[in-house]
């Protein structure tokens, strides 16, 4: 369900976090942060898995993103650009986290040994073609891409996450999807998995 | 909404696990800090303001680590004057179908389903964990040193709450919050932190066989299944009815993975008077019967 306000786009996370719940969360209750938590946290695992990339530890990554917003959220002025603000903070700490995939490829994952199976991350020629395809894409074209083409939101939502206008997402998913076309296409993705479609019922 | 095909069809693949999503909500919520918080709050100004004047140069009143330590270690002293090490004896089973939360001593809280036993002083139980999940948390101002055992792994702890998973895959450690050793049978030790696990993997081919069949049933990838089935291996002799089983699985698993010709190399260099060589008989003819 998507809730259109006079400021901007809320979801339903937004439904799920009030403006009250992230003011006592700023304040440090417990049981607010929880609540943040639950209701965001699993969105920003995604971007974070999903725009990090394999050099990048999604739940590293997520765990800086979510102790960065609870230490500055006493200074947002606006709930309702939380979404918002919560994406480029994310961002922010993805792009410095892929800056230092190096040292993880040098020194190894945390505490896993191997691969764990019981994480859905599931090696298949489809997830690691699609995966080289976006990493090899600009970041603004990435996002906009995994904004909109992965997680299916519309494009003023989008566009309210990224802090662009609606025309210039449009135009940036035109770009992201052509050249991830040709990105994936060179690595053997066929091409009925490259093709824009709706929906089925 | 139009979207790309691949791309919607990689959105299932990099959905996070429940699994995933409850380590990062501990490493944010740790019950520990904010218990601290609490504890830091209730302590008495006055008694601050004192100490505070009692502190003499080089140390900073003003800086925020003196701050944080006055009230950290009056609010320690207290706890130290209310708590008592406790004492007993423990010598009993732990078994349960369905998740069961019981207190094993005033400073040890457990919520399991399985099968093991509870041993030794309250002062320093010992766990020996059979099988299924078990869920540990030690009251970290009492002092306990608690010890869990499986046959994989030991477990050591001071304060804190973690979970043990013994299953086919081996044995899991899993850190709510606070730190644990780990010292595993294969040789791996190390101290995991909040949000940190590690699996202590067999040390029997038996074990090893189940663990490469729960990750079949988990959809492993070949290189896994085939590194799983290389440990298996290397512990027993090849007279072995579980290395025939592990020789088995590995012709199935490279025939799955496209590699027949290694698959064929393998079953054909299985002995034929071997306990399962009717089975190899028979996928080495499977195989033959498929490739061109």
């Amino acid at each position: 369900m998507i809730v259109t306000s006079p400021s901007g786009v809320l979801s339903q996370q937004m439904l799920q976090c009030s403006p009250e719940t992230l003011a006592a969360a700023a304040a440090g209750d417990r049981a607010a942060v929880d609540a943040m938590v639950l209701a965001w946290g699993p969105t920003v695992l995604r971007w974070c898995a999903r725009l990090g990339g394999p050099g990048v530890d999604a739940e590293d990554a997520a765990h800086d993103s979510l102790v960065r917003i609870l230490g500055k959220l006493h200074t947002l002025k606006d709930p309702a650009a939380f979404p918002a603000w919560l994406f480029q903070t994310c961002r922010s700490v993805i792009s410095r986290h892929r800056r230092h995939a190096w040292v993880r490829r040098w020194a190894g994952p945390v505490s896993r040994e191997t691969p764990d199976p019981r994480d859905r991350f599931v090696e298949s020629d489809l997830a690691s073609a699609v995966q080289a395809a976006l990493d090899a894409l600009p970041s603004d074209l990435r996002e906009v891409l995994v904004l909109c083409d992965v997680e299916g939101r519309c494009d003023p939502e989008a566009a309210a996450l990224l802090g662009i206008p609606v025309g210039t997402a449009k135009s940036r998913l035109r770009r992201a999807r052509d050249l991830f076309g040709v990105e994936a296409t060179a690595r053997g993705l066929a091409p009925p998995l490259l093709a824009v479609v709706g929906e089925e019922p | 909404m139009k979207r790309l095909v691949a791309l919607r069809r990689w959105e299932a693949a990099t959905e996070p696990t429940s699994a995933a999503m409850e380590r990062l909500r501990r490493r944010i919520v740790g019950p520990d800090h904010a218990t601290l918080l609490q504890e830091v709050r209730r302590v008495d100004d006055r008694a601050v303001e004192r100490l505070r004047q009692r502190l003499r140069p080089p140390f900073r009143v003003g800086s925020s680590w003196v701050k944080l330590g006055i009230p950290l270690a009056v609010a320690a002293g207290i706890f130290a004057s209310l708590r008592a090490v406790p004492t007993g004896h423990l010598d009993e089973r732990l078994t349960a179908m369905e998740r069961t939360e019981r207190a094993l001593t005033p400073a040890v809280a457990l919520a399991f389903r399985g099968s093991g036993a509870a041993t030794g002083p309250f002062a320093s139980p010992r766990l020996h964990w059979d099988v299924g999940t078990l869920e540990v948390e030690v009251d970290p101002s009492a002092g306990v040193n608690v010890i869990v055992e499986t046959r994989e792994a030991t477990v050591r702890v001071i304060g804190t709450g973690f979970t043990v998973i013994r299953d086919a895959l081996g044995t899991t450690v899993d850190v709510a919050h606070g730190a644990v050793a780990v010292s595993c049978g294969d040789g791996w030790a190390g101290t995991l932190h909040v949000g940190e696990h590690h699996t202590c993997l067999p040390l029997t081919a038996p074990g090893w066989l189940l663990r490469v069949q729960a990750l079949r049933d988990q959809g492993a990838n070949a290189d896994a299944l085939l590194l799983a089935l290389d440990r298996g291996s290397a512990l027993v002799p090849d007279s072995d009815p579980v290395a025939a089983e592990l020789v088995e699985i590995r012709v199935e698993v490279l025939v799955e993975a496209g590699r027949t010709s290694e698959a064929s190399e393998v079953a054909r260099r299985y002995p034929p008077t071997g306990p399962r060589a009717s089975e190899m008989l028979r996928l080495t003819n499977s195989i033959d019967a498929t490739t061109p």
